[in-house]
């Protein structure tokens, strides 16, 4: 017992040395500061100084000689027999110099015990007082709407039945992507290689900028997530890339969530990988095995397929074939069209790329950024965008004011996408309701 | 090098097995760039910032993977599976992306 005991001590002997020099520093220090009155702000700085003096000759003898850092414990101790001394020692040697208890002392003692225990003292800086905090803008947030009787809107409306997004556009696929390792009797053709794609699930964006502060501090649930989107995402890189390198489907795809903590609410990623091969024909091969009928529709596919661009009459074709192959499928079939793999890409791309964008028109007044755009599924073109007016009540989620601009008035899109001003003798509220007239003319 | 997700190549014939091969890389996100992304989503922007330093890893894993296979003398990886795990903490968290195949000689 006494030979470990023995042991530990010429194991820990400089560990040691380092904490007493460290404590005789700091102590040495605080004596000659106290000593000259080496006082700011009415603060003598020994308060700080000596702390980080002992800190940094501890550890700087601890890493040399001992090999890992001791903590500040010396900073520690240091701050204790300072603080012990002004208290409650007679202030027989020195003048006493007792600490109040003001902002500076505060922080010293936070950094001083951050270094000694920086796991601990994190979590409570970054875990309890981001709580502390967040509880309080909280009560500042809701404190209008609980004045007006009126709660801010909480629940997204739930209302549509359809299947989601990533469905539709799974269904609007000419070659599905399977998540099986094989395709039955050898179509394979041509194995391409391995692709993935990730996303990083965004958190939905609440409609006022105050509550969005909220949001980073807020415990998340699972509707406050993109998570459709971010799906959606990935597995569009996973086809982008598939296509690139001249695959036309993607089999044994593995969709996974992972999530990366972070201190202001989780993120969540999403990845999908898979196996890009050439299948040797399109569509019509999945949906014919299942029902053993139309020859015809093979040939029609395949015109189909091998035209990139193929046109609508083929697609229509195709997509009637598959209609009526599968009765269940009336969603698809119902809306009688066939987008290839491109296409599709193409459209998440365009639309990725105009919203947010800052709306300008000619006369250089601002107008709003987008929020949405309406596309035209015939023809992959947009037909108009919807631009939020932008103002700071919006902005505070009290006002939804959306214009929708036709495409065609759109001159240039740049970072900022550039409108033709019709007239430009109008100020810019009638303006509004001139560019909204003339949708109305559109409509009608 | 073919590098495949599936058990097996369809209509080829696979000559011999050489074994495990596996590549991993770490993408840290630590804490500052997680708040720095917060901020941009505040103001509007998008986390792609992520997503780009995935792509970043998961190839790099790819490739270290790509290599030891090269190594062995294979001409395919089969079975691959790629993994991404999160190593957690308080000051901050790591990605890791691991992947994981089987190196392999066919006939080509």
């Amino acid at each position: 017992m006494v030979a470990y005991r023995k042991n530990f001590i010429i194991e820990k002997r400089w560990a040691i040395v380092a904490i007493l020099t460290g404590v005789f520093l700091g102590f040495g220090s605080a004596l000659i500061c106290v000593a000259w009155h080496l006082v700011i702000f009415g603060f003598n700085i020994m308060y700080i100084v000596s702390p980080l003096l002992a800190g940094f000759a501890e550890t700087f003898i601890s890493r040399r000689e001992y090999g890992k850092s001791t903590g500040a414990i010396s900073a520690l101790l240091t701050f204790i027999i300072i603080n012990g001394y002004g208290w409650f020692a007679p202030g027989w040697i020195f003048p006493k110099e007792p600490v109040t208890l003001s902002l500076i002392t505060i922080i010293a003692i936070i950094l001083t015990l951050q270094a000694a225990f920086p796991t601990l003292i994190n979590y409570i800086l970054f875990v309890v007082g981001v709580g502390i905090f967040r509880k309080f803008i909280e009560s500042l947030i809701f404190l209008p709407s609980r004045i007006r009787g009126r709660t801010l809107e909480v629940e997204g409306k739930k209302e549509d039945k359809k299947p989601s997004a990533d469905e539709i556009f799974l269904d609007e696929l000419t070659v599905p992507i399977l998540s099986v390792p094989r395709l039955e009797e050898g179509k394979t053709e041509k194995y391409v290689g391995l692709v993935a794609g990730e996303a990083v699930a965004k958190e939905k964006e609440t409609e006022g900028r105050v509550s969005k502060l909220t949001k980073i501090i807020e415990p998340t649930l699972l509707n406050d997530f993109y998570l459709g989107e971010a799906r959606k995402k990935a597995i569009f890189q996973m086809m982008d890339e598939a296509k690139s390198i001249g695959a036309n489907t993607v089999i044994d795809v593995l969709i996974d969530y992972v999530s990366m903590g972070g201190l202001q609410g989780s993120v969540l990623i999403v990845t999908a990988t898979g196996t890009a091969v050439i299948v040797e024909d399109e569509a019509s091969n999945f949906y014919e095995n299942s029902s053993k009928k139309v020859p015809e529709s093979q040939l029609n596919n395949k015109n189909a397929s091998k035209a990139d661009i193929s046109t609508n009459n083929k697609e229509n074709d195709v997509s009637r074939v598959i209609g009526k192959t599968s009765g269940d499928r009336e969603s698809i079939s119902g809306m009688n069209k066939k987008i290839n793999v491109s296409s599709i890409i193409n459209r998440i791309r365009i639309s990725g790329q105009i919203i947010g964008k800052e709306v300008v028109d000619s006369s250089a007044t601002v107008i709003g950024k987008v929020k949405d755009a309406e596309l035209n599924l015939d023809n992959n073109e947009i037909e108009e965008i919807i631009v939020g007016k932008g103002s700071a009540f919006e902005n505070l989620g009290l006002s939804k004011e959306k214009i929708n601009v036709p495409f065609d008035t759109v001159e240039q899109i740049g970072d900022r996408i550039l409108i033709k001003k019709i007239s430009t003798d109008i100020d810019s509220n009638d303006y509004y309701s001139y560019i909204e007239s003339k949708i109305r003319n559109i409509k009608i | 090098m073919l590098i495949l997700t599936t058990p097996t190549i369809e209509g080829k014939k696979i000559d011999e097995y050489l074994g495990l091969v596996t590549g991993d890389s770490l993408l840290g996100a630590n804490m500052y760039k997680d708040m720095f992304s917060g901020v941009r989503d505040v103001v509007g922007g998008r986390t792609s910032k992520y997503e780009e330093e995935l792509t970043n890893a998961r190839k790099l894993a790819l490739q270290s993977m790509q290599e030891k296979a090269e190594k062995k003398g294979a001409n395919a990886i089969i079975g691959t599976r790629v993994a991404y795990h999160n190593l957690g903490g308080t000051m901050g968290n790591t990605i890791m992306v691991t992947v994981s195949g089987t190196a392999v000689i066919f006939q080509e």
